[in-house]
C-alpha cells in the first residue's frame, strides 16, 4: 500500500504541510511510500510557498539513515515532478481557456455569456480563481477533458504508473485530497480530481484497490478587503459569501453522493470561531495565512483515511470543551507492526516527544554544530560531538535541509496557537521567536500543555552524553538524530 | 546499569580505590622512612609509623573527598542549559592543583604539629602521584559523568582505548 496526497488550493495546501509534520514525526500507520502532489492555478501562492517548504526540506533530508526502527523519517517522499500542476496556462483568462472566440455569436457562446460576467471571462487565472469557484470548475472539467484520451501530462503521468505499480503488487492505493469547499480552487477542484482519478483508475477503483478520501474544508478564516489596495475591475474572494457557498457546496454532495460514489471517505472539518486574517490578499506571494487547527484535523483526516481498514463514508469529531482545543481532542493513531498487528500510539506522546527532539536540536545542537566543525569551540566540552560527529562532514545538503525543516517546524506550532482560540498543544511561552527559532531553555520541561515533564536541558544533555541503544541500519548525521530523538522520550 | 545505580557504583568505586591506595602509600612510605628520614637520627620507627599512618588516612581522606567534590559537582549541582556556557576544565584543573598542594602542605603541617613525624619532600612526591595522580586523576577520568566525561585532560584517549565511544 502507499499512500498519495493531493492538495487542491491554498486550504489544501495548509493541510498537506500539517500532514508534513505529522509524516516526519511518524504519525503514518506503516512505513510505506508517500507520494504528494498540488493543484493550484496561482502557483506563486504564499500559502503553497510556505506550506510546501516543509515536504520540500523532507525530500532531501529523509536520506539521513535513523535505523528501521524509529518512527521518524519511516515514511519516504516523492513530489510529484512538476510539483504543482497547473490547470491553466499563463497569463490566460477564461475567454481563453473556453476558445469563446471560436463560439462567439453561436448559442453556445451566448449561454457562456449568460453564465460569466465580462469580468469572470476576461480577469487573468494566474492568482487562481478568486473565491469563483464556477470559474474553477470550467478551467478543470476543460482541463480534464483535453486529457481524457489518454495522453496525460506530467505530473499524472507518474502517479498514474506508481497508481498501477500497486496494483500489480497486490497493494492498495490510497488517495486523499484536501481543499476548501468555499473557496475559488478547492471548491472547484475537490469534485472534479475525484472524477478525473475515478476515471483514470475505473477498473481499479471498483474493485477498491484504489480508494479516495477527502477532507473537505468548511470555512474557518474571514478577512476584510482592503479596496483601496483593489482596481474596480477586479474580482476578488468575498468571506461573506463563504458560508453560502458551503451550503451550496454541501448541497452539491449530497445530491451526488445519491447519485454517484466517488469518495470512499469524506471529512468535513471547519470551525465555528472564524479566524480573522491579518492582512488581506487577492492571490499571489502576499496571499499567506497562518497555520490552523483546523489543518491539523485535516492531516489527522488523511492519516485516519490512511490506517482505516474499514471505509468510512463520513466522519466527524468533536472537541469537549467549547472555548478551547487540547490534546484529548485528537484521535490516537493506529500504527501496524511488521507481523501486521495494530498497535494503538498515543497521539500527544508521540508528538511530545517529536518536539522536544527538533526544539532540543535548534536550542542545543544548531547554534553550536558549525562552530565545534570548524574547530572554534573545544570538542571536549560537546561529548555528543565526539561520539556522534567528529567524522561528519556537518554542510551537507541534507542538515542544512533539516535545519530549514526545524524553522518551519517551530513557526508552524506557534501558529496553531492561536490568539482568538484556545489551543493547548504546547505551552507558547517556551518559543521566544521564529526565523530564526529561538527556544527558552527554562520552559523546556514543561514545553508540552498539560503535562509535568522531568526532561529538563540539562537532562537531555546528560542522556545524550550517556548513550543509546544502537541500530545497524543508522549512520552519519542519522544515528546521531537517532540518539537524540530517544533522548527526548517520557521515560 | 540504571544511572542511580552507576552513582552509587561510581561512588562507591572512587572511595574503595583511594582505599587501597591509602594502604598502598601506607606500605611504601614505611620502607621511605627508613631510608630517608630516619638516617637523620633521634626518630624512633615504629613511633614515627603509627604517625605516618594517621597522616596517610587524613591524605587519603580529603584527597578522596576533593574527587568526590568533582564527581558531585559534575553530577549533581552544574546544570546545563545553554550550549555555549559548557566547559568546566578549570574547576577540574583547580580541585587538582588543590589537591597537590594538600599532598606538600599536609605533610610539613603534620611535622611541624609533632615532631616526632619529620616529613620529607619523598613522602610529599609519592602523595602526589598516588593521591594526585593515580587518585584523583584516574578517578575523574574513569568516573566522571557522561555530561562531562571528557573534561578531564586525555579523557578522550584513555575512554576510547576502554570502548567508551560508541562508534
Amino acid at each position: 500500500m502507499s499512500y498519495y496526497f493531493i492538495s487542491i488550493g491554498g486550504s489544501g495546501a495548509k493541510v498537506m504541510e500539517s500532514l508534513t509534520h505529522l509524516c516526519v514525526a511518524g504519525m503514518f500507520p506503516t512505513d510505506e511510500n508517500f507520494y504528494v502532489m498540488a493543484i493550484d492555478p496561482d502557483t506563486g501562492n504564499g500559502n503553497l510557498a510556505r506550506s510546501s517548504a516543509a515536504i520540500h526540506c523532507y525530500n532531501i533530508f529523509q536520506k539521513l539513515e535513523v535505523g528501521n526502527d524509529m518512527p521518524i523519517f519511516k515514511n519516504k517522499v516523492e513530489l510529484a515532478n512538476p510539483f504543482v500542476w497547473n490547470p491553466t496556462e499563463h497569463d490566460k483568462c477564461l475567454d481563453d481557456v473556453m476558445s469563446y472566440q471560436a463560439y462567439k455569436g453561436t448559442p453556445i457562446g451566448d449561454l457562456y455569456e449568460v453564465l460569466y460576467t465580462k469580468k469572470e471571462r476576461s480577469i487573468l487565472l494566474n492568482e487562481g480563481f478568486r473565491g469563483h469557484p464556477s470559474i474553477g470548475a470550467a478551467v478543470m472539467a476543460k482541463k480534464v477533458s483535453t486529457d481524457s484520451d489518454g495522453n496525460n501530462e506530467e505530473p499524472w503521468k507518474r502517479f498514474e504508473t506508481l497508481v498501477n505499480q500497486d496494483a500489480k503488487t497486490g497493494s492498495i492505493a490510497k488517495i486523499f485530497l484536501a481543499g476548501s469547499v468555499f473557496g475559488g480552487t478547492g471548491a472547484a477542484g475537490m469534485p472534479t480530481i475525484a472524477k478525473l482519478l475515478q476515471g483514470m483508475f475505473k477498473d481499479l477503483y471498483e474493485e477498491k484497490k484504489v480508494l479516495i478520501g477527502g477532507a473537505l474544508i468548511l470555512p474557518y478564516f474571514s478577512f476584510s478587503p482592503d479596496k483601496s489596495s483593489i482596481s474596480s475591475n477586479e474580482i476578488y474572494a468575498s468571506s461573506e459569501n463563504f458560508l453560502t457557498s458551503t451550503q451550496a457546496a454541501l448541497k452539491y454532495y449530497a445530491a451526488k453522493n445519491k447519485e454517484e460514489n466517488i469518495y470512499h471517505s469524506m471529512y468535513f472539518i471547519g470551525d465555528n470561531v472564524l479566524a480573522p486574517v491579518q492582512k488581506f490578499s487577492v492571490g499571489s506571494s502576499s496571499q499567506e495565512n497562518d497555520a490552523h487547527i483546523v489543518d491539523f484535523y485535516g492531516a489527522l483526516a488523511a492519516i485516519d483515511f490512511y490506517q482505516s481498514k474499514q471505509l468510512k463514508k463520513c466522519s466527524y469529531i468533536t472537541h469537549a470543551d467549547d472555548n478551547k482545543i487540547q490534546w484529548s481532542d485528537f484521535p490516537d493513531i493506529v500504527e501496524i507492526d511488521t507481523n501486521s498487528k495494530d498497535i494503538v500510539v498515543n497521539i500527544k506522546e508521540r508528538f511530545a516527544q517529536f518536539t522536544r527532539f527538533i526544539f532540543a536540536y535548534v536550542h542545543l545542537i544548531k547554534p553550536v554544530l558549525r562552530d565545534l566543525s570548524a574547530g572554534k569551540l573545544k570538542k571536549y566540552q560537546y561529548p555528543w560531538f565526539i561520539d556522534y560527529l567528529e567524522n561528519t562532514n556537518v554542510d551537507m545538503l541534507e542538515i542544512k535541509n533539516f535545519e530549514e525543516y526545524a524553522e518551519c517546524f517551530i513557526s508552524w506550532v506557534k501558529q496553531l496557537e492561536k490568539e482568538n482560540r484556545e489551543i493547548h498543544l504546547i505551552n507558547p511561552s517556551v518559543i521566544v521567536d521564529v526565523q530564526p527559532a529561538k527556544i527558552n531553555p527554562f520552559m523546556f520541561e514543561s514545553c508540552i500543555d498539560d503535562e509535568n515533564g522531568n526532561i529538563t536541558i540539562n537532562e537531555l544533555w546528560y542522556r545524550l552524553t550517556e548513550g543509546t541503544s544502537e541500530n545497524q541500519y543508522a549512520s552519519g548525521f542519522g544515528r546521531f538524530l537517532r540518539a537524540l530523538y530517544i533522548c527526548c522520550e517520557k521515560r | 546499569m540504571n544511572r542511580n545505580t552507576k552513582t552509587i557504583v561510581s561512588i562507591a568505586s572512587i572511595i574503595i580505590i583511594f582505599f587501597v591506595i591509602s594502604l598502598i602509600v601506607y606500605f611504601i612510605g614505611s620502607p621511605i622512612a627508613k631510608s630517608v628520614i630516619l638516617k637523620a637520627g633521634g626518630i624512633n620507627y615504629s613511633e614515627w609509623v603509627k604517625h605516618y599512618s594517621g597522616l596517610v588516612r587524613v591524605m587519603g581522606i580529603l584527597s578522596c573527598l576533593l574527587t568526590l567534590l568533582w564527581y558531585i559537582l559534575t553530577r549533581f549541582v552544574i546544570k546545563i542549559v545553554y550550549p555555549t556556557i559548557v566547559g568546566r576544565r578549570s574547576l577540574w584543573c583547580l580541585i587538582g592543583i588543590i589537591n597537590i598542594l594538600l599532598c606538600i602542605i599536609v605533610p610539613f603541617i603534620y611535622s611541624i604539629i609533632d615532631s616526632k613525624s619529620p616529613m620529607s619532600f619523598a613522602i610529599c612526591l609519592l602523595f602526589i602521584v598516588f593521591f594526585g595522580v593515580i587518585g584523583y586523576y584516574v578517578c575523574s577520568v574513569l568516573f566522571t559523568p557522561a555530561n562531562y566525561k571528557y573534561t578531564p585532560i586525555g579523557a578522550i584517549k584513555i575512554r576510547k582505548m576502554k570502548g567508551g565511544i560508541t562508534k
